[in-house]
């Protein structure tokens, strides 16, 4: 009786796994599979297989007709990407070093005001985004800053930062400071004991913050959208304003190619802290010496 | 090391006062004036309940906290103003604090590298090190694959391998296990005369103080109580404290007054009375006197060159724990006497029970006066 049971159980959580992740990945496979439809009218509808939307968004030659062309300008889309690009290893770049540095800071030295300074970092992740992008347009404009790159860089730092110091700060929080006075008290200067104990202790967290300040610069749409002027567009404010003229199917094979992105960068950051995590296993093993 | 400085304290410590604030607002005396000082190959151990700075002192020697008042020489020079990385001092932490990324003979070598010691060098002292504590060979593990006992012997090792002048230890046993404790106190005490380098051990086990050390300070609310070798600290405390603090101990308040010849009477508040030799100082004040239990006996030795004196009661209650029978013994005014006996005196009193009369001597040369 219990024996049916369990296998009625397992049988239960087999299918409500299976569903779950259906319901997580069916759109997105749905996506990835629009791109391949040659279909230029109804996506929805299945023609036959074919790649001519990854030509088209790479301005190669197609099989489609001239007017199922969607994208005007292949050298719009990447500028787009381009300047996506640079925005986003830029503030990736500043973000992670002061964010890093603050978070060292905040945990190292006492201070007036420590918590109140603390909450202040916090605020721009949980401010919301349509807030933060109006604040700084209205700011840009008062101070007579051009909208382009560089105020869009500026933008993303003003959040991206929060988000690395909040991840650096959880690595320091829960790394003992007597690592650093061994260091000391073993005859390692400040310096020393940075760059050999206090780094590559908290590097896992550096790298977790660069990786998430990365994608979510590549990916942020409405802050950048009201910072970036008309010159300087990225990615996602390109796709946003291709989408606000139809649905186009190129956008499925765009999207499937940020997805495909994305999916190497997580795999890098799982397989790097798969690759921390072996080094020092948390196995014992007892020694005869012991008794 | 100048041929001087062999019998130079290699550390000198005086006056040191440490205040610290608690978010409480209040102030903790952590070290009220403390005076020590620490002669080459010496054994010290700071022996103290909690609290009462011990590992502050320790931190004031290494250079993580900074002294109020007082000053602190080491190998005659003056450490104030020098920075815990450049003191010759190293420190066995009490948690060992091993650099978890970094392997065992990584570790152990890192003083050697950062001091820019050449790596075939350091590979040698490295293996040295470790060979001292038994863990050559180790060298590839990293500190996450090693037992408790064995990270304390790397800690050591990676202490050692600079060959500091002064060696902190901060109850580095206290989280291992009663017998790899002992085994590692006696390794510990071998390795430090075969070293010859002084160590400041701190601890409050007091079973262990008085094994490993060739000196014993015992603190207390950041005063030091007493300071003196093992035997002195246990069988002549200069104060009640001490006296509590280190083993069991009868405690006997009273006024002092002649009594025959050379003996002295201890009257006590409740009306028992002990006899013992009449102090030096024979000042008929109010007087502690200590009488450690294995100090009594139960058959009066019938051949003894010193004078013997008695104390009756009930029998309250006994314990066989092992080498001693530990007894209470309740005194006709309810005072409780603590004994613990052995072999012959044992095995009588194995034979009675709870409620019997019983009569216990002592020797009168053993009761200990207490000044304060
Ligand atoms: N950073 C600090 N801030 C405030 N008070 C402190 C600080 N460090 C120590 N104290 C206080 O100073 C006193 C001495 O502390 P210390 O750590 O030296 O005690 P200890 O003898 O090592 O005790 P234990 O045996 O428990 O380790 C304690 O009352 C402690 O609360
Ligand atoms: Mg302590």
């Amino acid at each position: 009786m219990s024996k049916l049971f369990g296998l009625l159980r397992q049988r239960f959580l087999t299918a409500y796994s299976l569903l779950f992740f259906v319901f997580l990945y069916a759109p997105i496979l749905l996506i990835v599979g629009y791109s391949f439809n040659s279909n230029p009218i109804n996506m929805m509808v299945w023609k036959t297989f074919t790649l001519d939307w990854y030509r088209s968004i790479f301005g190669l030659s197609t099989q489609l007709g001239e007017n199922a062309l969607y994208v005007e300008s292949t050298d719009q889309l990447l500028a787009a990407v381009r300047t996506s690009l640079v925005v986003a290893l830029t503030t990736t770049l500043f973000s992670t070093v002061v964010g890093t540095l603050t978070a060292l800071a905040v945990a190292r030295y006492r201070f007036r005001l420590q918590s109140f300074y603390r909450f202040l970092l916090f605020m721009p992740m949980v401010m919301p985004d349509i807030v933060l992008g109006i604040a700084l347009l209205i700011f840009f404009v008062s101070v007579g800053m051009p909208l382009g790159t560089g105020s869009i860089i500026l933008g993303h730092c003003t959040f991206l930062i929060s988000y690395v110091f909040i991840i650096v700060s959880a690595r320091l929080a829960g790394m003992d400071t007597r690592l650093e006075e061994a260091s000391a008290d073993l005859g390692a200067g400040v310096w020393t004991t940075f760059r050999r104990i206090t780094l590559p202790l908290i590097a896992p967290g550096i790298a977790g913050g660069a990786m998430l300040a990365f994608i979510i610069s590549m990916d942020d749409l409405v802050i950048t959208y009201f910072i970036s002027g008309v010159d300087a567009t990225t990615l996602p404010v390109f796709i946003y304003s291709m989408i606000r003229r139809g649905i186009k199917p190129e956008i499925n094979a765009i999207a499937t190619l940020l997805l495909l992105a994305s999916f190497v960068i997580a795999a890098v950051g799982l397989y790097l802290r798969n690759k921390q995590h072996s080094a020092t296993p948390a196995t014992t093993e007892k020694d005869p010496n012991d008794e | 090391m100048k041929p001087s400085s062999a019998t130079a304290p290699v550390v000198e410590i005086r006056r040191a006062t440490k205040r610290f604030r608690t978010p409480e607002g209040q102030t903790v005396h952590a070290l009220a004036g403390i005076d020590l000082s620490v002669n080459p190959n010496e054994f010290v151990t700071l022996l103290g309940p909690s609290g009462c700075g011990k590992t502050t002192l320790l931190r004031t020697i290494s250079g993580f906290e900074a002294l109020d008042d007082g000053s602190i020489h080491i190998q005659g020079r003056a450490m104030n103003h020098i920075p815990p990385h450049s003191r010759p001092v190293n420190t066995v932490f009490q948690n060992y604090a091993l650099f978890p990324h970094l392997s065992v003979g990584d570790n152990v070598g890192y003083g050697l590298a950062v001091r820019k010691v050449p790596r075939r060098e350091r590979e040698m002292r490295v293996g040295e090190a470790l060979e001292m504590v038994g863990m050559n060979g180790m060298q590839q593990r990293s500190p996450g694959q090693l037992s408790g006992g064995q990270q304390q012997r790397v800690a050591l090792a990676r202490a050692i391998v600079n060959r500091p002048a002064l060696l902190l230890l901060d109850e580095p046993l206290s989280a291992l296990d009663r017998h790899l404790r002992q085994t590692m106190q006696r390794e510990l005490k071998s390795l430090q005369s075969e070293l010859g380098i002084a160590f400041v051990f701190v601890t409050h086990d007091q079973e262990e103080a008085l094994t490993m050390s060739d000196r014993i300070v015992v603190l207390n609310g950041g005063h030091i109580q007493q300071e003196g070798s093992p035997s002195e600290i246990y069988n002549r405390p200069v104060n009640t404290f001490v006296a509590e603090f280190i083993g069991e101990s009868n405690r006997f308040q009273g006024m002092l007054e002649p009594f025959d010849g050379q003996f002295s009477r201890l009257r006590l508040e409740d009306g028992d009375t002990l006899t013992l030799m009449s102090p030096a100082s024979g000042a008929a004040d109010a007087l502690h006197v200590m009488l450690r239990p294995e100090q009594f006996c139960v058959h009066k030795p019938t051949e003894a060159a010193e004078e013997y004196a008695s104390l009756c009661g009930r029998l309250a209650q006994k314990a066989f724990v092992g080498r001693d029978m530990e007894i209470t013994l309740e005194t006709a005014s309810g005072r409780p006497i603590k004994a613990a006996l052995r072999g012959h005196d044992s095995r009588t009193l194995a034979e009675r029970n709870v409620g019997d009369e019983v009569t216990l001597w002592y020797a009168t040369s053993a009761p200990h006066v207490i000044a304060a």
